[in-house]
């Protein structure tokens, strides 16, 4: 690749700052801000734990990350296994309606969050299952399927369909062709995938906000209710967890994921 | 015995038909070349007979039992695929060993065979290898000992050598010969190589547009193939369309070329092979075993033992293949004789 010179370099180096600064610079401010003595963001800083502290009182708090975490375990666990495997059936096997069914894939992704949540919430009335937590994981692992299905998707198109027929020809049945041949290929896929997975799941607001009954709420609802209620440094304390956990899980994602293709 | 049989072979893509009709019999512990162009349904005959597409009719049997039901994990063939497709994420020894495994030997047997086919293909002591970490040649090895260690009764093998460099290829036909005749193994192999075919196998099939056109012998294939799409596929041939008189074929032009010893009449096409004629400076022609024609040689294509002379003659352009050695007693251009004894035309049935 070669390298712009000059002015455009400049530019160019001066263009990356600034997409860098707009991304990063609330985010850095409120990190600061939640190690700061003062309720109301008075300079100079003085260092403190405190508002850590306060958080880990918070019984609300802390029970809602509990759930928050273990909502996200399962939709991820169950939104891995079913996204790989339509990701296997969607782009590996051919069957009437596969056109109309992968097309249909992406469309989710567009629609207004609002929107798919309130759906969701007629809809699971609808046919019984109301509010609550099994609700907001059915809606977890809605939301991240297409995710899931999109990432393993793009490793299995670098897999040599050969492969998955030398081994039958060794004499391997469907299910340990795919063990040993088809899973090892398009691991690093699924891994990325379930990261994807559990980032939408543990990142969601407005699908729990609908969902969850008022008594469990999942962390971003909680937070959102505190917010109305008032705004603490202890938010922005949590809020910088959840901005920690999130973006290791992106860049454990980005190491098994290469965004952007192959470089 | 495991001779593989297909009878009536027909598959058809919407429209197109991959194969129709075919019926050839592979004997036991040959080796068998399918050839034709792209299209041809040679791959499409290959991969009925592993069973990874079924035929809409027709019957495949191996070692005299009829497969139509079997899938391809029970048919016991080895495959050697193209692109060779070793499992990446396995080394060269787990990859020799994967069929062993799946059929649940146990592991000092596995060990054993594993050695004993790198052995075989010259690769000892690469079995901790990944694929990835090996040479062309190498890979194609491998993928061969993976596909013959568990003893199947037939080995397939899909363009075998077309990802080989030139050099390396001929050394490779020779390996591939040799393993063949040591194992023993029923062979089938699909070629687009005219000169591979005729190099490895002890029978030929040329397959055009899904049907069968010939099959036979190498050598017999080329000295008679009998139809026009084998003598140009299978080598270069030059034709000569005319009128079949008592003593041989007129041409337009009025020149008669006497039949070939045998036999023939009624044939309105002869073929020579451009290596089989000789190319002199005009003069007039002699015997009645000679066929002599005239004409204009128009150029003179050098390729080191050998140059391939273009001549026009008889309303038509046709190639004489000469030895280097023999270009400084033609002229460089101009009128030519152009010659060849009567018995190497090639009748054509077509």
């Amino acid at each position: 690749m070669s390298q712009p010179r000059g002015i455009f370099r400049v530019l160019g180096r001066g263009y990356v700052g600034l997409v860098l600064f707009f991304l990063y610079a609330p985010i850095l401010v409120m990190a600061l801000m939640s190690f700061n003595a003062s309720e109301f963001y008075a300079f100079p800083l003085s260092f403190t734990l405190d508002w850590y502290r306060r958080l880990w009182g918070n019984a609300d708090i802390v029970a809602s990350a509990w759930r928050s975490l273990w909502i996200a375990v399962a939709t991820t666990a169950i939104a891995t296994v079913l996204g790989t495997a339509a990701a296997l059936a969607l782009f590996r096997y051919e069957f009437r309606g596969k056109r109309l069914l992968q097309s249909l894939l992406f469309p989710p992704i567009a629609i207004p969050w609002l929107i798919i949540g309130t759906s969701m919430l007629i809809f699971f009335f609808w046919v019984g299952i109301g509010r609550g937590t099994p609700a907001v994981i059915l809606g977890h692992v809605a939301l991240a399927l297409p995710y899931v299905i999109v990432v393993v998707a793009a490793r299995l198109q670098t897999f040599d369909p050969q492969l998955e027929e030398a081994a039958r020809s060794l004499g391997a049945g469907q299910w340990v062709v795919t063990r040993d041949v088809t899973l090892p290929w398009i691991a690093s896929g699924v891994v990325a995938g379930a990261l994807f997975a559990f980032a939408v799941s543990f990142d969601q607001f407005v699908v729990s906000y609908f969902l969850a009954q008022p008594g469990d709420a999942t962390l971003p609802v909680v937070i959102y209710t505190a917010i109305r209620k008032g705004f603490t440094p202890e938010i922005n304390a949590i809020s910088t967890i959840i901005i920690a956990v999130s973006m290791a899980v992106m860049l454990a994602a980005s190491r098994f994921f290469k965004f952007g293709g192959e470089r | 015995m495991s001779e593989v049989r297909v009878r009536n072979l027909s598959l058809a893509y919407g429209a197109t038909k991959a194969l129709d009709d075919v019926s050839l019999d592979f004997p036991d512990g040959q080796l068998f070349g399918l050839l034709g162009p792209s299209g041809s349904g040679k791959t499409t005959l290959l991969r009925c007979v592993a069973g990874f597409v079924f035929p809409d009719h027709g019957s495949v049997m191996i070692g005299g039992e009829s497969v139509e039901r079997v899938p391809v994990e029970k048919r016991e063939i080895g495959m050697m695929f193209q692109s060779y497709a070793l499992f990446p994420n396995m080394s060269v020894a787990d990859n020799i060993g994967f069929g062993l495994k799946v059929r649940h030997l146990d592991k000092p047997e596995i060990t054993r065979r594993v050695g004993e086919s790198l052995e075989l293909v010259h690769l000892e002591g690469l079995g901790d290898r990944r694929p990835h970490a090996l040479s062309g040649g190498q890979r194609q090895r491998v993928a061969l000992a993976r596909a013959i260690v568990t003893r199947p009764r037939v080995l397939l093998l899909d363009e075998p050598l077309s990802a080989l460099d030139k050099a390396l290829r001929s050394e490779m036909q020779v390996e591939l010969r040799r393993i063949q005749r040591e194992v023993g193994i029923t062979t089938i192999f699909v070629t687009h190589d005219q000169e591979e075919a005729l190099t490895l196998s002890d029978q030929i099939g040329i397959l055009r547009a899904g049907r069968l056109v010939r099959s036979g012998a190498p050598r017999n294939l080329y000295h008679v193939p009998q139809d026009r799409f084998t003598a140009s596929f299978l080598g270069e041939a030059n034709f000569f369309d005319g009128k079949p008189e008592q003593g041989g074929l007129r041409l337009a032009s009025g020149t008669l070329l006497p039949w070939p010893g045998q036999k023939v009449e009624g044939i309105a096409t002869l073929a020579v092979r451009p290596e089989e004629m000789t190319i002199s400076a005009a003069g007039p022609a002699h015997g009645n075993e000679t066929c002599a024609i005239s004409g204009e040689l128009v150029r003179i294509s050098f390729s080191g033992p050998t140059a391939l002379c273009l001549v026009r003659g008889e309303g038509q352009q046709f190639s004489v293949l000469v030895k280097n050695s023999e270009l400084t007693e033609i002229p460089v251009s101009g009128p030519v004789k152009v010659s060849w004894p009567a018995a190497r035309s090639m009748p054509i049935l077509d």
